[in-house]
């Protein structure tokens, strides 16, 4: 058959603790100077990644975390809003990471909120959506980052929230899934954003949880991996977008666990720890997190928990409060 | 940040890649060639109308771009020099993902020390590179919405459409180059240049033949079809394929319900979606065991059965998809049977497979 997909016979599937955490915690010290320079651009979300990973399979430790703070603090803006590194201009994306590792490490009440909540609420169009900085970009991902920022801080109210649920409305699909903008080819990724920002808004009685539960079963493939579109490769991130979707969904027993487990263990690296995209590649932070997420959602092994709509450990989430919705099986 | 003193080269290289640029309108393309040493010879090659830059040279040339833009950025007075733009050009050409560069390049365009055609021209030349960057297209979109704002020219729009169908060639289910095209037809739209939907249709047809697997281009179908059937100013630019095919599909008996003599329009809109429902039979009877032309099928369906709420659509429909169910049955197994049973479940058309 012609499907695109991958093979994973003779690949090693054993779990490596061990490595994974080697990996994590050496990440960036022994990259070179070019390396580092080339990601530098969306380094808080990297730092996000790897921090949550590690906390994950780290039964909750994580180093150093004075620093990490200061790091923080040194990306902080005047206009609230936070930048991947030094020298960076602020972004959503980046706010929304800054936040979530100060959460982490049970800092958030040390940030100035009510900045932030200014810069976040800043960025809200008419129309409810939002944009990623100044310069206007809208996309359904800087929704998710500006409703999962502020209910972090515990400052939901401070935005127009029947609005942002309209705009996420507007980008729905008549196969039950949304992009990034209205009208936009439904998107593992965007999908993920959009009902994650409804979970958050306890709003997820505009989604269409069979079919899209349907079409986000249909996104497994023979070896087990998830792809987020119609003919697409598969990909350990969608093993969480996908996933987690379903588990908000209540619809995470539509697809076959078994060999999604599979199909993420065969993409670690071997040599050094760390998920790949899929079996073969070059292992990083993003993925890694993914995967490790995803196998939590599975409760593999002794990976903590994670919380399905915010991606953080559910004890974070727990201690702050939040009960973002999730619907029960059908 | 230490500047690397180690490579007194690359502000030669840069500046060499900076005049290629700035003077030759005519630049197609920037790759990178695969050269592990140095030849002891400039690492820019330039032929054809095409830039390209050595490997070996790539971590040098970017470390010192990098480290010399940061601390730029990091002034509180920034002087602008050419310098600034030199490193900027190289930097985004070798990294396009990094949105502060390109908000520095903007900065630059509103004080008029940068030209936003010329802008336009240079970043159509790293999407070559990196056909999918979200960067790039958000920076063309700012330039065309927020400081040119003319979509009266259809040289404007013609040039952002080919730009847009290039990075698509050259980068499957580019989702972000697909909604590009999207949001520039959207403004033109806004300034009542109907025939494009038509003209967007007539060539992505051919575009999708190529493509069988592209499902990002066939969703944009989905988006020029919805305008199709929804604004008669959008239609009345095709060339009519009603009649033939509304005999092809309905028998006499079925076209007298479904038609009066005043709906001309619908006529139309039925038209043009059957169309596009036989045109992806012949897709599906020629490649086997594509999903995207399943999905897209079922849009088709879902769309017709949404427009024609009546029970003689779906019973035409359930007619006609039993008949190409069973033909494409052998080879397409397992996107039929999940077709059959989405039809069931979403638009309650049942089908009984032979």
């Amino acid at each position: 058959m012609l499907q695109k997909d991958v093979k994973l016979d003779n690949i090693c599937k054993t779990w490596l603790l061990e490595k994974h955490i080697d990996f994590l915690k050496s990440f960036g010290k022994e990259r070179n100077q070019y390396e580092s320079n080339m990601m530098e651009f969306l380094r808080m979300s990297g730092m996000y990644w790897g921090l949550t990973a590690l906390h994950l399979i780290n039964n909750g430790q994580i180093p150093k975390e004075e620093e990490i703070f200061e790091y923080i603090k040194s990306c902080e803006h005047n206009n609230g809003g936070y930048s991947p590194a030094p020298g960076h201009d602020p972004h959503l994306l980046y706010t929304l990471s800054a936040v979530q590792i100060a959460c982490l490490l049970n800092r958030e009440s040390e940030l100035p909120i009510e900045k932030i909540v200014q810069y976040v609420s800043s960025l809200q169009l008419k129309d409810g959506s939002f944009t990623g900085d100044k310069w206007g970009e809208i996309d359904t991902r800087y929704s998710f980052c500006a409703l999962a920022c502020l209910s972090l801080l515990g400052k939901l109210n401070e935005i127009d929230l029947a609005k942002s649920v309209e705009f996420i409305k507007s980008c729905q699909n008549f196969d039950g899934g949304f992009g990034s903008r209205p009208g936009a080819e439904s998107h593992g990724g965007l999908i993920y954003c959009c009902v994650g920002a409804l979970s958050i808004a306890g709003r997820l009685d505009i989604v269409d949880a069979d079919t899209l539960g349907w079409w986000l079963a249909e996104r497994q493939l023979p070896s087990g991996g998830l792809n987020g579109r119609p003919e697409k490769l598969p990909d350990v991130c969608y093993s969480w977008w996908v996933f987690s979707t379903l588990n908000i969904l209540g619809r995470d027993h539509w697809i076959d666990k078994e060999q999604l487990k599979n199909f993420i263990l065969a993409s670690q690296d071997n040599e050094g720890g760390g998920f790949s995209d899929r079996p073969g590649d070059e292992p990083d932070p993003f993925h890694t997190l993914f995967g490790i997420a995803a196998l939590s959602l599975m409760s593999y092994d002794k990976i903590l928990p994670i919380d399905p709509t915010y991606c953080l450990p559910k004890t974070v989430i727990n201690r702050l409060g939040l009960k973002p919705q999730t619907l029960s099986r059908p | 940040m230490e500047i690397d003193d180690n490579f007194p080269a690359a502000i030669r290289i840069v500046t060499e890649i900076q005049n290629i640029v700035s003077k030759d309108p005519k630049l197609k393309e920037f790759d990178l060639v695969i050269q592990p040493e140095s030849q002891n010879k400039s690492p820019v090659i330039y032929i054809d109308h095409c830039l390209g830059l050595e490997s070996w040279c790539v971590r040098h040339v970017y470390r010192y771009v990098y480290q010399r833009l940061i601390t730029i950025r990091k002034r509180l007075k920034r002087p602008v020099s050419n310098e600034t733009i030199t490193l900027l050009t190289s930097a985004l050409l070798l990294n396009p993902e990094v949105t502060t560069f390109w908000n520095m390049r903007r900065e630059l365009v509103i004080d008029e020390y940068l030209k936003p055609n010329e802008e336009l021209r240079f970043c159509a030349v790293v999407l070559k590179f990196k056909p999918k960057s979200a960067e790039i297209f958000n920076y063309r979109r700012w330039i065309l919405f927020h400081v040119l704002k003319d979509f009266s020219s259809n040289d404007v729009v013609q040039n952002e459409l080919t730009v847009g169908l290039t990075a698509a060639n050259d980068y499957p289910s580019n989702y972000n180059a697909w909604n590009h095209c999207f949001c520039v037809i959207q403004r033109s739209l806004d300034h009542g240049n109907f025939a494009l939907i038509a003209q967007q249709w007539e060539i992505t047809k051919v575009w999708c033949c190529e493509h069988v697997s592209d499902h990002s281009c066939m969703q944009y179908r989905q988006r020029l079809l919805k305008y199709l059937v929804t604004d008669k100013r959008c239609i009345q630019h095709l060339k009519s394929c009603a009649s033939k095919l509304l005999l092809r599909f309905f028998n006499s008996d079925e076209r007298h319900k479904l038609m009066r003599p005043s709906e001309d329009y619908i006529g139309e809109t039925i038209g043009v979606i059957l169309d596009e429902l036989y045109f992806n039979e012949d897709l599906i009877a020629m490649y086997q065991n594509h999903e995207s032309l399943w999905n897209h099928r079922r849009f088709l369906c879902y769309l017709l059965v949404n427009i024609y709420s009546t029970d003689c659509i779906k019973e035409v429909l359930m007619n006609n998809e039993k008949r190409v169910c069973t033909n494409f049955l052998k080879g397409n197994e397992m996107f039929v049977k999940k077709y059959v049973l989405w039809l069931q479940t979403k638009l309650c058309i049942s089908i009984q497979l032979l």
